[in-house]
């Protein structure tokens, strides 16, 4: 449904009349009341829980940089004796590993969470259960994974893990399955946060905010969520092979089998480089909220900076390349990345010169505030990184200081300097939103100085170390080499970094006093919509928007949002609620009803971390314990949702009913699910990319025609799967017409089949004497069968708990969302089978053809 | 006039979705060249070989589709009653990969393929 809303809104016509009805706000306040005692870690608004989310990527940062010092003070002096190399491997792995995994993506993702539901005009995430659930298996899985530390087991191989340093022979101990198994989970996590984020930003902006009147931080939050959902699983796929390598013996990288390291390195860095990029962006698109607000100006070039933010997105994805100059690719196909690096320089400059001009075009700068200040060592920072980026996108220059101390400049010039400048400009800019005062100027100057000369000190003679030949992840070198004074200067530097990050904490230990409801207001006078007056509930009602800068160019729009004359000013049917709108031009849909505080994302984030923990250490019970509690978690979460037509419609103001609550493809549901095929399109795709790839790198493993499984197996899967396919819109139709009890009989069929299907596969390829151990071409096609097993199990999951919900009477032709996800996984799954078939069975026949 | 967000937005993005496609064609066509030096993709013809032919057709199609896919919209905005921000940026997108795209091409004409 899609209701007309006015698109001037002169004071007189506001949505919803004065006085409003006595009790309304307090029923408000009620239902959007915050936990307290024990029940406070049930919490899942988004604004507790993206502080707990900011705070507790921020110890991740002051964690991994006290792991920096360390380095830094081993490397201090030439042949020193601090660390020994056992550890000194530990640290650079844990230094990277935390900082990009546990600091850098959680910190990004945190901010949105915390911000973008006011900047939008909404009272909450369209899913609030699931962010407590990424946040908490993210602080529960990564704390554990760091305490790894003391135990001597954090893994040693390098952030980016390359086999075959890191496979069995050469790595034996679980250091490295921690790697794999602690930071897998964690990017499910970061998944799930980039779904919701997509999901809210595209739905449930305020009326009337259409696409170009968006603010620049929902769109480059909007394109790190797309980036998030197509990069991160490529990786997820390079740590489940590497792992099944480990445990099982699939030599997916063991050239002697036809496996190939390379192939690590391909699926690694077709989701590191865009990584790089997943996150810089939100920080510029910080830098980009941040400078209209100190300069008093609208950005300049809006529209190119969208442009920018588009066109580095998808540029960044041409990168990987890039990072494997010295693997012996061929010269043209590294051309084909050294240009695509060059090209990304475009896109990037574009947003540098329209925040030149913003500040160019100021109507109040002086005196420079600590945000602004940020930003400006961020300009220096960053465009230094930038250049010496062009300068190793040059394949002879990179050549010369690959693993060298010139690369560890660049990348810290480029992160630190692109992400953490940015991240403290947002929290001195953004701390009177969260808190009832702002930090001090006087210690923000003096965090800042200390961070931008230490930066530079510690950071500017790694060029200079690296040039002279230093070469990267060494835990000493000798006197005689001459890298002791730059070393010396680099670790000052370093160490005065350490004091300006404990300045900051200071101040926040002075200054800082979370509150939703009293916080400082809208110091800076800015424009976008999170400075509007808010509580627990977020926006008293929810505003028209007619402009990019609502606050400066809509008169009175503070005052009106506070008193409850804009949209949805109450609790309806006594629950939290915001508005649904449609995604290009934001007009209101549904009134969505958001569960409230509940202990199932607690227990299933602490049941997903502990099977992916428990399992590293091969404790298969516990492991399992853990698994069928988090499940358990997740049913009980999933159970009470769903309950739409219950409610009649409701008014929201201006006479506009809206029903509460949707069903299919207009729901934010079917939305979500809809990335989440993108992800499972993903993860298959990089299977796919790996069977190719082993099949170019070592035809000699693959099999001729005559030694495949017969065409009579797969085909009998097909047919399973094809039924499997018609059960299913058979069901779905008899449940149009009203017949619920079909799904009883239909949807256990169909699993059966489904199951029978992927069976059948794998019993085709046993009794043919393959087994994955063999080569490369076994390993991979047992792969894609149990990739297609796992999502079968995973499709199963859903059809028990939709025949469930059929058994309890909670599902109908009119409440049917769950069942419309079931279905949507269902037939993906199909699809999946059907070409992973068509690739194992048709490819090497037309390959030997 | 209502439009599907989904053809919208592939619309909005087609000029980098048409660099990534191109950029991972014409790698797998050189990469396959190189891993099949005796292959058909290896045969040279006015001094450069099949594969290189291959990429410079494939670039040469993304140019093309880049500038339909511009048109297109432009049009569709108009009829449409679309914000005309939709217009530009595909256009300044299409513009941006287009660059790309000849960028990429270039080394074909000074790079050796494989070694």
């Amino acid at each position: 449904m899609t209701t007309p809303v006015p698109v001037s809104t002169p004071s007189q016509s506001l949505p919803n009349p004065l006085p409003r009805p006595p009790g309304e706000l307090e029923l408000l306040e009620q239902v959007w009341r915050r936990p307290r005692g024990i029940r406070s870690l049930t919490v899942v608004n988004n604004n507790h829980i993206g502080v707990l989310y900011i705070g507790t990527a921020l110890l991740f940062f002051v964690l991994a940089g006290v792991l920096a010092l360390l380095m830094r003070a081993q490397l201090a002096v030439p042949e020193s004796g601090l660390i020994s190399h056992e550890l000194y491997n530990q640290l650079f792995t844990m230094h990277g590993t935390v900082m990009m995994f546990l600091f850098a993506v959680p910190a990004v993702e945190a901010v949105a969470v915390l911000l973008l539901p006011n900047m939008l005009g909404a009272r909450d995430l369209p899913f609030p259960r699931l962010s407590a659930y990424a946040y908490w298996a993210y602080a529960v899985g990564g704390v554990v994974f760091f305490c790894s530390l003391f135990a001597g087991l954090a893994p040693d191989g390098g952030w980016f893990m390359y086999p075959p340093l890191t496979s069995t022979q050469y790595s034996p101990a679980v250091n490295a399955d921690l790697w794999l198994l602690g930071i897998g989970f964690i990017e499910i996590s970061a998944i799930a946060g980039a779904v919701e984020l997509a999901v809210g930003i595209l739905r449930t902006r305020a009326p009337g905010m259409s696409l170009e009147k968006m603010p620049i931080f929902a769109w480059v939050m909007l394109v790190f969520s797309g980036m998030v959902i197509v990069a991160f699983p490529a990786v997820i796929v390079a740590t489940a092979l590497l792992e099944l390598e480990r445990a099982f013996d699939m030599p997916f990288f063991i050239a002697e089998r036809g496996g190939d390291p390379l192939l690590w390195q391909h699926l690694f860095w077709f989701f590191g480089h865009p990584e790089v990029y997943i996150i810089f962006l939100p920080a510029a698109g910080m830098v980009s909220m941040i400078i209209p607000a100190m300069t008093g100006t609208p950005l300049v070039g809006y529209r190119l900076v969208v442009l920018a933010i588009i066109g580095t997105a998808f540029l960044s994805f041409g990168l990987w390349v890039h990072h494997m100059y010295a693997t012996g690719i061929p010269p043209l196909s590294l051309s084909f990345a050294s240009a695509a690096s060059m090209a990304v320089s475009i896109p990037t400059a574009i947003q540098v010169f329209a925040w030149i001009a913003t500040i160019a075009a100021a109507v109040r700068l002086r005196p420079v505030k600590t945000p602004m200040l940020f930003i400006l060592g961020f300009f220096f920072i960053f465009i230094l990184g930038g250049l010496t980026g062009v300068m190793v996108a040059v394949i002879p220059f990179d050549m010369q200081v690959h693993d060298t101390y010139f690369i560890v400049a660049h990348l810290h010039y480029v992160l630190f300097g692109g992400m953490v400048f940015p991240l403290f400009a947002a929290f001195y800019y953004w701390m009177p939103f969260v808190s009832t005062r702002a930090l001090s100027e006087r210690l923000g100057r003096w965090a800042f100085w200390l961070m931008f000369v230490g930066f530079n000190v510690a950071f500017f003679p790694m060029h200079l170390t690296g040039l002279a030949g230093m070469p990267r992840r060494v835990y000493t070198y000798a006197e005689s080499q001459g890298w002791g004074a730059l070393n010396m200067v680099s670790t000052v530097g370093a160490y005065l970094i350490g004091a300006g990050v404990l300045v900051f904490l200071w101040d926040l230990a002075r200054n800082f006093r979370p509150s939703s409801e009293h916080n400082a207001g809208n110091v800076w006078n800015a424009g976008t919509l999170e400075w509007l007056p808010s509580a627990n509930y977020g926006l008293r009602s929810i505003p028209v928007v007619t402009t990019r800068d609502p606050l400066w160019d809509q008169p009175g729009i503070d005052d009106d949002v506070a008193a409850g004359r804009y949209f949805l000013p109450n609790a309806p049917a006594g629950l939290r609620s915001t508005l649904v709108t449609n995604a290009l031009d934001a007009r209101p849909e549904y009134v969505l009803p958001l569960p409230g505080p509940g202990w199932s994302p607690f227990v299933a984030a602490l049941g997903t971390a502990g099977f992916f923990l428990l399992l590293t250490f091969k404790l298969t019970l516990p492991a399992g314990v853990c698994g069928v509690l988090a499940i358990a978690a997740i049913w009980r979460w999933l159970w009470d949702s769903d309950s739409a037509p219950d409610i009649p419609p409701v008014s929201i103001g201006a006479g506009i009913r809206l029903p509460m609550g949707c069903s299919g493809r207009a729901s934010h549901a079917w939305w979500a699910m809809m990335m989440l095929i993108i992800v499972c399109l993903s993860i298959f795709g990089a299977l796919i990319f790996a069977y190719l790839f082993l099949w170019v790198t070592s035809p000699e493993v693959w099999p001729s025609a005559a030694a495949l499984v017969p065409l009579a197996w797969p085909g009998l899967s097909a047919v399973l799967l094809v039924g499997a396919c018609a059960v299913a819109i058979h069901a779905a139709r008899k449940l149009s017409q009203g017949g619920v009890g079909a799904l009883k009989g239909y949807l256990p069929f169909g699993m059966v089949l489904l199951i029978a299907a992927s069976a059948l596969d794998l019993y085709a390829y046993w009794q043919q004497g393959l087994r994955p151990q063999e080569s490369a071409y076994a390993a991979v096609v047992f792969a894609l069968i149990g990739l297609q097993a796992t999502f079968t199990v995973l499709t199963c999951l859903m059809g028990i708990f939709t025949v469930a919900r059929v058994l309890a009477g909670r599902l109908s032709a009119a409440r049917r969302a769950c069942v419309d996800s079931t279905l949507i996984i269902w037939h993906y799954t199909v699809a999946q089978g059907l070409i992973s078939l068509g690739i194992i069975h048709g490819f090497p026949r037309l390959a030997a053809g | 006039m209502r439009t599907r967000f989904w053809v919208e937005l592939l619309f909005l993005i087609a000029g980098p979705v048409i660099w990534l496609a191109h950029y991972l064609f014409i790698y797998i066509v050189n990469a396959l060249h190189c891993a099949r030096r005796q292959s058909w993709l290896g045969a040279a013809w006015t001094a450069l070989p099949v594969s290189s032919w291959i990429i410079l057709c494939g670039s040469a199609l993304a140019l093309s589709a880049m500038a339909w896919a511009a048109i297109r919209q432009h049009r569709r905005v108009a009829a449409h009653g679309l914000p005309k921000f939709h217009a530009k940026l595909t256009v300044a997108l299409c513009l941006l990969s287009g660059l790309a795209v000849v960028w990429q091409t270039l080394p074909v004409f000074m790079v050796s393929e494989c070694r």
